[in-house]
């Protein structure tokens, strides 16, 4: 059986959004910062026993000043990634901001934050406390690195299994 | 020569919706849709758009409305980007159009414009990100150094307490002399580090619940000339306090105390011997103002711009670590007041600070904002 979801991520700029994306469809990870305009879409196939997943992963600009993650185009979305920059603490404020902006418009539905750059853990702004108050909110929380690899498998299974209703 | 084949050389992928809501492309397909590949998709019968650009399940809602409304405008979607199965990248913007009765939808590729939006993007997003890293290396500095001047003072405080208890013993002339001149030389560096800690704890901070309940004007201005009467008589100086008005202002004790001693400390290097050091203070509207008045030279033409600014020094260099003032101006602008120097037509200088004044809460506040309007402001 063949299922599509449409999967949104989303965060603030620089995060590492697409490069997490990278990682998981190409097995690729460039150092250089290209920034996103607008959304970038690609799909990716996860297989469950006799089910696949096609995710249509919406890569979406970051949120900041100059661009803001649209409403619209979170419609449809059966799940999303909220990714935040370990090395950055003001992104995980965006993330909480993104989070009930999303809650409101979709629902409650399914999302697995992903504390990005875990690579550069001596360089992280994000203290432990931080990271436990996110698990307090309920948050499903994955430490990832785009540039290893490291989670990021984890995070998008952990995402698909949510949407498919499995405990992972 | 056939139009559609023209539009389709121009990039244009035409569909027309159906009544059921799907789409068919009308005339030739441009190059980049057939190198895009969508496997799902046969152009030639009607197929749900959504299926062949997913971006369209945003857009499409936005599209069904204004073909609904009965001017019919174009509507524009932002650009956005799909990948085949090869990585290349197709920048793409869609259309919403009704021609003749009929709802179409156009779909572009846009890499040039694409390519524009994108360098200034990456160009305003580099320098945010920039700057956010710069900003983050001065904290990281000013942690540092403030942990280091902290540090330094340290032992700085035992060795006043050992050169005090040496003034304690009988000491012969030249050794008197030699312990003077140490402790004046360690208590100097101790207001240098003070001035320093100040700086840091005030240029992080913010206005506090107790600033905003406000401190006896009056009675810190009797604290401070009472601890600086020494330094003046030291210097052959004297201060001359008043009229000072009886006001709460929004401010904390202990910084109020540390800003007026700059202001007169400040008067004191710049006053010639024998002379007076003025401070007083007065109403003006809802505001405090103290001023500091000194003999000297006055301030420097070419300094003005700077004088509250950090390390702000004219060309004959005075004692002090040139944060005194800055300090003064971060510290009452923190409580919403503000700082100002003006020439003296007399001669020398009057440096002032504006407070507000504090709001009165209670009776006794009354009281004290009946006394505020009690002592107007001098004639100048």
């Amino acid at each position: 059986m063949r299922r599509k979801a449409k999967v949104c991520l989303i965060g603030a700029t620089a995060v590492g959004k697409s490069s997490l994306v990278a990682r998981y469809v190409s097995s690729i990870f460039s150092e250089r910062y290209k920034t996103t305009i607008g959304v970038k879409i690609e799909t990716h196939a996860v297989s469950r026993g006799e089910q696949t997943l096609e995710l249509v992963l919406w890569d979406m600009s970051g949120e900041d000043e100059f661009q803001n993650v649209q409403p619209s185009y979170l419609r449809g979305a059966s799940g999303y990634l909220l990714v935040i920059d370990g090395t950055r603490r003001e992104t995980c404020d965006v993330a909480v901001t993104l989070e009930a902006r999303v809650r409101e418009t979709l629902g409650t539905v399914p999302f697995v934050a992903v504390v990005n750059k875990s690579d550069l853990t001596a360089a992280w702004d994000i203290r432990p406390g931080d990271l436990e108050e996110l698990g307090k909110r309920g948050w499903s929380v994955v430490l990832a690195s785009a540039k290893t690899g490291a989670g990021v498998e984890a995070a998008f299974d952990r995402l698909a299994d949510a949407i498919l209703g499995r405990k992972s | 020569m056939k139009l559609e084949k023209l539009l389709a050389a121009w990039g244009a992928l035409i569909l027309e919706r159906c009544s059921d809501g799907r789409f068919v492309a009308r005339g030739a397909l441009p190059a980049w849709c057939r190198e895009l590949k969508r496997r799902a998709v046969s152009w030639d019968s009607p197929f749900d758009a959504e299926e062949a650009f997913p971006f369209l399940s945003a857009f499409l809602p936005e599209a069904e409305a204004e073909w609904e409304s009965p001017e019919g405008k174009r509507l524009d979607s932002d650009l956005w980007t799909e990948t085949d199965r090869n990585g290349e990248e197709f920048h793409l913007e869609a259309s919403a159009v009704v021609v003749d009765g009929v709802r179409v939808l156009v779909i572009m590729r846009n890499d040039r414009l694409f390519l524009i939006g994108q360098k200034l993007l990456q160009r305003a997003r580099d320098l945010r990100l920039t700057h956010g890293s710069l900003m983050k290396e001065i904290e990281n500095k000013d942690i540092l150094v403030h942990s280091i001047v902290h540090d330094l003072a340290s032992p700085l405080h035992s060795i006043l307490g050992v050169l005090s208890l040496l003034t304690e013993q009988p000491l012969g002339p030249p050794s008197t002399e030699w312990v003077r001149l140490g402790i004046e030389a360690a208590t100097r560096q101790r207001e240098m580090i003070a001035d320093i800690l100040d700086v840091y704890s005030s240029e992080s901070g913010v206005i506090t619940p107790r600033a905003e309940g406000g401190v006896e004007l009056a009675s810190v201005i009797d604290e401070v000339v009472a601890e600086r009467e020494p330094v003046a008589r030291r210097r052959n100086l004297h201060i001359l306090s008043g009229p000072v008005v009886s006001a709460r202002v929004v401010a904390e004790e202990t910084r109020l105390f540390r800003v007026l001693t700059n202001l007169l400390d400040n008067a004191f290097r710049h006053s010639p011997l024998g002379a007076a050091v003025k401070i007083g203070a007065y109403s003006e509207d809802a505001s405090v103002v103290v001023s500091v008045e000194d003999e000297g030279p006055g301030v420097a033409k070419e300094v003005m711009p700077r004088l509250f600014e950090k390390f702000a020094r004219g060309k004959e260099r005075t004692p002090g670590t040139g944060l005194g003032l800055f300090y003064c101006r971060i510290t009452v602008e923190n409580w919403g007041g503000g700082i100002g120097y003006e020439p003296r037509d007399e001669g020398g200088a009057r440096f002032w600070i504006r407070l507000r004044a504090a709001a009165p809460s209670s009776r006794r506040g009354a009281e004290i904002e009946r006394k505020v309007g009690d002592v107007e402001a001098p004639a100048r």
